[in-house]
């Protein structure tokens, strides 16, 4: 009873990723036939191939996209991603050790945040970035997207911290150590965990996002991943099974994360949710 | 000492967050026209950002007469409680099975997080290889298997593709949730459990009086998170829908973002996203009153 | 997609002959200055092909991006209002009016060349390259095209049909013969789908067949006055009540997307630009109605339809002007002295063109054999109709925001009469 639960979840979970693999690696003609084949009856990698611009294909120029704007996704991810690490978990540090003037208000700010429709901030960014000159550009989309991502480290990182005994840093601070020594020497080195998880989550919402970038970068070249694999399913002279491949591709940095990181992750995002 | 470590985060916040929220607020009650380069302007240091020009709440008027608005928060409202049920059910289904002991459960839970790492638009994308009409596994596998005799087209009908869509989302989130209920359930002390099966109690007995209340807390997070995720989301809709057929998977975001993106309005458009923001400003407020602010928010 | 390679290098082999009595050669040497060139997604590898043809030969150092059909005209607005310049650009003609009146795109009557052009360019299609109050030329023509009656005849014949319908009545007794005899689940295919091409497109023809205006001498819709358009609208909502059409069609974001659905066989008869029924009937390697086992028959009612244009415009703003009108003319006019792009176009895909002299060569009149009867085609073309209306400046939010009303009317969600009315008080809150 369990086990056939226990697939069933599985399957659950998997097998339409699974399946988006197998229509990648087949013909679009045999997805069509009829009566429907369980097994692909051709496997290819020609798919990929043309993505990749190995192989020349008809809608090579939408494919070359790709390569690029994973390049960028992966620029942006790795700044943003840096950025919140080193600023997002001093501030988180400061929520969880200090009291401070401004600290339950700035707190509910943070939550209010963490719970707004980022997209109503866009015509703003829009139009700021007009003025700054910033539309289409990576350190545009790399500031907007330091909107989204810094209140939710600093969350999780408040956490996190909050998870480590204060008795770590005043047995450092009792050692003669200023504050931020005590943290870069002694609560950082064992905070791995929670700067995993808040690492690994932000690089996966930067890699992740479609709706900003689709807007404020649209000039070709300053594209980031979602929107191309978007852009390549509006295409209709390109077969579903090209737009798995590259749908594939785009999802197999972050799910390669989340299964390599996954202990991190979950201790790392579900830390102080749960008292006790 | 506090606001040197602080400060960098809240001053970045307060530049890339409040600062642009003040500013789409203004544009709420402006008539925003975004060829116009002159009118007036706020001087910051040689940027010279456009103020337009103040309407007052004509742009709100305007969005609130329109019967499209309205019916689109009905759908709203109906996607997400749609939605916050499967995704909090199918998430404490998912966490029951997993809090069992069997060989494999290391995998299990890195497989769990798979639906959740993906970008909405591979979910949506891997969606449409399952129940597109032309080409889709579920089609195929239905009309082979004889079940069916036509293929049934899931998006050709308002209801039928908002009940897809919230299905798919939640294969998309529910993981998450199932995580949280994880991390509750794994701090339920096992000597409740023991004295409830002392007192004979069976699986769903153990389940109804001793599981869930202790996941009270963890329960009431979910379903704000999934609200607010629910009222939040565009991108599924971009690459399944475009809001349509007809207007029939328009949200208020989505209609926010037509109205601000594709007809350039962005009076209007910014209009339509602060009701949005209001309502997600009064669950916020419920959330903390209710769980007094000690649990974690996640994404 | 080889073969149309072949013939591609074959004309620009009897191009290259041709340029050389023309100004081309002579431009080779001086290399122009970088322009971007921006159109919605048909043909992309064709469009690059004939892009390297041209920065080859003519020197020039065009850059070209493909945008999805759905979001071209949204996504180059967001480009234009974000500083970005992209020098040509398609433009379709519902949106060429807000372009020009908003300063995204230039007149082009004083630009060298120009008045040749003009008087080259059948009057028709000048007409409707003109702006509003007909002073200026704002856009040089891409193609032209109408909507067309196109029919699966081995479906007919199987099912005992043995010709074509000529009227709305006949062509719903044909569909609904062929869904009880089991030939077909949804044998009518109109072009019902959710783009700029689509809809509302598609109803202006059906209502042109059955003797309906949409819109009056001022241009206002007048949808709700025309018995013939409640006869349109009522034949579409008993079409998809009666379950003959695919609802998926509604969903399709693009013309060329639904013309695909017709390649399957699965569909008795269909109606859509004129120029995809080369793709179904004469592509054997695409469609499964090729070769010319999909036909093209007159239209039903008075055989009128709806006759359109496309646009290719240069951009206001452009740093480049004199590279950015060279290239302009290469496409939408004749810099190749051989009507270069224009063959190119009709010869692999069918597109039809603005400038008559075009069709004196034999080589464009025998490949019309390939897929469709060209006296049948010019016939139907002598019933093509244009609208005016595109030129308002309410037009293209309009016909954006009508899509959805229109559905209504085809899923009952709204009664005939109701959305009639509904499709004239939008016209009137936006005017």
């Amino acid at each position: 009873m369990l086990c056939a639960t226990v697939v069933a979840v599985a399957l659950w979970l998997v097998a339409p990723f699974v399946w988006l693999f197998v229509t990648s690696i087949s013909y679009q003609k045999n997805l069509l036939a009829r009566p429907f084949p369980l097994v692909p009856p051709e496997v290819t990698f020609d798919n990929y191939r043309m993505i990749l611009g190995l192989v020349r294909f008809h809608a090579e120029g939408q494919a070359a996209k790709i390569l690029a704007s994973m390049w960028n996704s992966l620029v942006i991810g790795l700044v943003v991603t840096a950025v919140n690490l080193v600023v997002g978990t001093t501030a988180g540090y400061a929520y969880a050790r200090f009291s401070f003037p401004g600290k339950t208000l700035s707190l509910f700010a943070l939550l209010f945040t963490r719970m707004l429709p980022t997209i109503v901030l866009i015509p703003a960014f829009f139009l700021v970035f007009r003025a700054l000159g910033l539309q289409n550009t990576l350190t545009g989309l790399v500031i907007a997207y330091c909107s989204f991502t810094l209140p939710f480290t600093v969350w999780i990182m408040k956490a996190y911290f909050e998870t480590i005994p204060a008795d770590l840093d005043k047995s450092a601070l009792v050692d003669g150590c200023n504050r931020f020594q005590a943290y870069c020497r002694v609560v950082l080195p064992v905070s791995g965990p929670g700067l995993v998880a808040g690492g690994a989550f932000t690089f996966m919402l930067c890699w992740n996002e479609f709706v900003v970038a689709q807007i404020l970068n649209t000039r070709p070249g300053t594209t980031t991943l979602p929107p191309v694999i978007a852009g390549m399913n509006g295409q209709i002279n390109i077969d579903y099974s090209v737009i798995a491949a590259s749908g594939f591709l785009g999802a197999l940095p972050a799910v390669v994360l989340v299964l390599m990181f996954q202990k991190y992750m979950v201790q790392g995002l579900t830390a102080g949710s749960v008292k006790g | 000492m506090a606001w040197l470590f602080a400060g960098p985060a809240l001053l970045g916040i307060a530049l890339v967050v409040a600062f642009p929220l003040v500013y789409s607020l203004w544009l709420s009650f402006t008539d925003v026209n975004l060829l116009r380069t002159t009118g007036p302007a706020l001087e910051l240091g040689g940027l010279r950002i456009p103020l337009f020009r103040w309407i007052g709440w004509r742009n709100y008027v305007q969005v609130l007469a329109d019967p499209l608005y309205w019916d689109s928060l009905w759908r709203t409202l109906y996607f997400v409680a749609a939605f916050v049920a499967e995704a909090a059910v199918v998430g404490l289904a998912m966490a029951l099975v997993l809090n069992e002991r069997f060989a494999g459960r290391p995998l299990m839970r890195s497989l769990l997080l798979v639906p959740w790492s993906l970008s909405r638009i591979v979910v949506g994308l891997l969606w449409i290889g399952i129940l597109d009409f032309e080409f889709g596994a579920l089609n195929g596998l239905l009309l082979r298997a004889g079940l069916i005799d036509g293929a049934i087209a899931f998006f050709k009908e308002g209801w039928t593709a908002l009940n897809v869509l919230v299905s798919v989302y939640m294969w998309n989130q529910a993981p998450f949730a199932t995580l949280l209920f994880l991390a509750g359930m794994q701090s339920i002390s096992e000597d409740l459990y023991a004295a409830a099966e002392v007192d004979g109690a069976g699986y769903w007995r153990r389940l109804w009086y001793v599981t869930l209340p202790a996941l009270r807390p963890i329960v009431f997070l979910v379903l704000v998170l999934a609200t607010v995720n629910g009222f939040l989301m565009l991108d599924l809709i971009y690459v399944l829908t475009m809001g349509g057929p007809g207007y029939d998977t328009t949200t208020v975001s989505w209609h926010g973002f037509k109205t601000s993106f594709t007809f350039f309005k962005f009076g209007p458009g910014t209009a339509i996203l602060y009701t949005l923001t209001a309502l997600c400003l009064l669950l916020t407020i419920v959330y903390h009153k209710l769980v007094l602010g000690r649990f974690e928010p996640e994404a | 997609m080889t073969i149309d390679r072949r013939t591609f290098l074959g004309g620009a082999a009897l191009s290259a002959a041709a340029a050389v009595l023309g100004e081309g050669v002579w431009h080779a040497a001086r290399a122009d200055k970088p322009i971007n060139f921006s159109g919605w997604v048909f043909k992309p590898d064709t469009v690059k092909d004939y892009v390297d043809f041209y920065n080859k030969k003519h020197g020039g150092q065009v850059k070209y991006d493909a945008v999805p059909w759905a979001t071209y005209h949204p996504t180059m607005e967001t480009r234009a209002l974000s500083g970005e310049i992209v020098d040509v650009m398609y433009c379709n003609s519902a949106n060429r009016e807000r372009w020009f009146d908003n300063g995204f795109i230039r007149a082009l009557d004083e630009l060298p060349g120009m008045d040749e052009l003009k008087k080259k360019m059948a009057p028709a299609n000048l007409e409707a390259a003109r702006s509003r109050d007909g002073s200026k030329v704002v856009g040089l023509p891409y193609f032209t095209s109408l909507f067309i009656l196109i029919y699966n005849e081995p479906m007919l014949q199987q099912a005992g049909i043995k010709a074509p319908a000529k009227t709305w009545d006949e062509l719903m007794e044909h569909s609904a013969k062929l869904k009880r005899d089991k030939v077909s689940d949804t044998p009518y295919l109109p072009n019902w789908n959710n783009s700029g091409s689509g809809t509302m497109p598609q109803l202006l023809s059906d209502c042109f067949s059955e003797g309906a205006n949409v819109f009056d001498a001022k241009n206002r819709v007048i949808l709700d006055q025309e018995p013939g358009a409640a006869r349109a609208m009522e034949r579409w909502q008993k079409a998809y009540k009666d379950g003959l059409v695919n609802p998926e069609v509604l969903t399709k974001t693009s013309s060329t997307d639904t013309h695909r659905l017709f390649w399957t066989g699965r569909y008795a008869y269909h109606t859509n630009h004129s120029y995809y029924l080369r793709t179904i009937a004469g592509e054997p390697e695409n469609s499964k109605l090729a070769p010319k086992k999909a036909k093209m028959t007159m239209y039903p009612g008075n055989g009128q339809t709806h006759m359109f244009t496309e646009w290719y415009t240069v951009n206001a703003k452009t740093k480049v002007l004199d590279d950015a009108w060279k290239f302009a003319k290469f496409l939408g006019g004749n810099l190749n002295g051989d009507w270069y792009v224009q063959r190119q176009w009709c010869l692999i895909a069918g597109l039809d063109n603005a400038y008559p002299e075009m069709y004196d060569n034999p080589e464009i009149i025998q490949s019309y054999e390939k897929w469709v009867d060209l006296k049948l085609l010019r016939e139907q073309y002598k019933k093509g109709r244009t609208i005016n209306a595109f030129k308002e400046p309410w037009f293209s939010e309009w016909d954006s925001k009508a899509i959805a009303i229109v559905h209504n009317i085809i899923r009952g969600t709204s009664t005939v009469p109701k959305g009639l009315k509904e499709l004239a008080a939008l016209q009137k809150s936006l005017a």
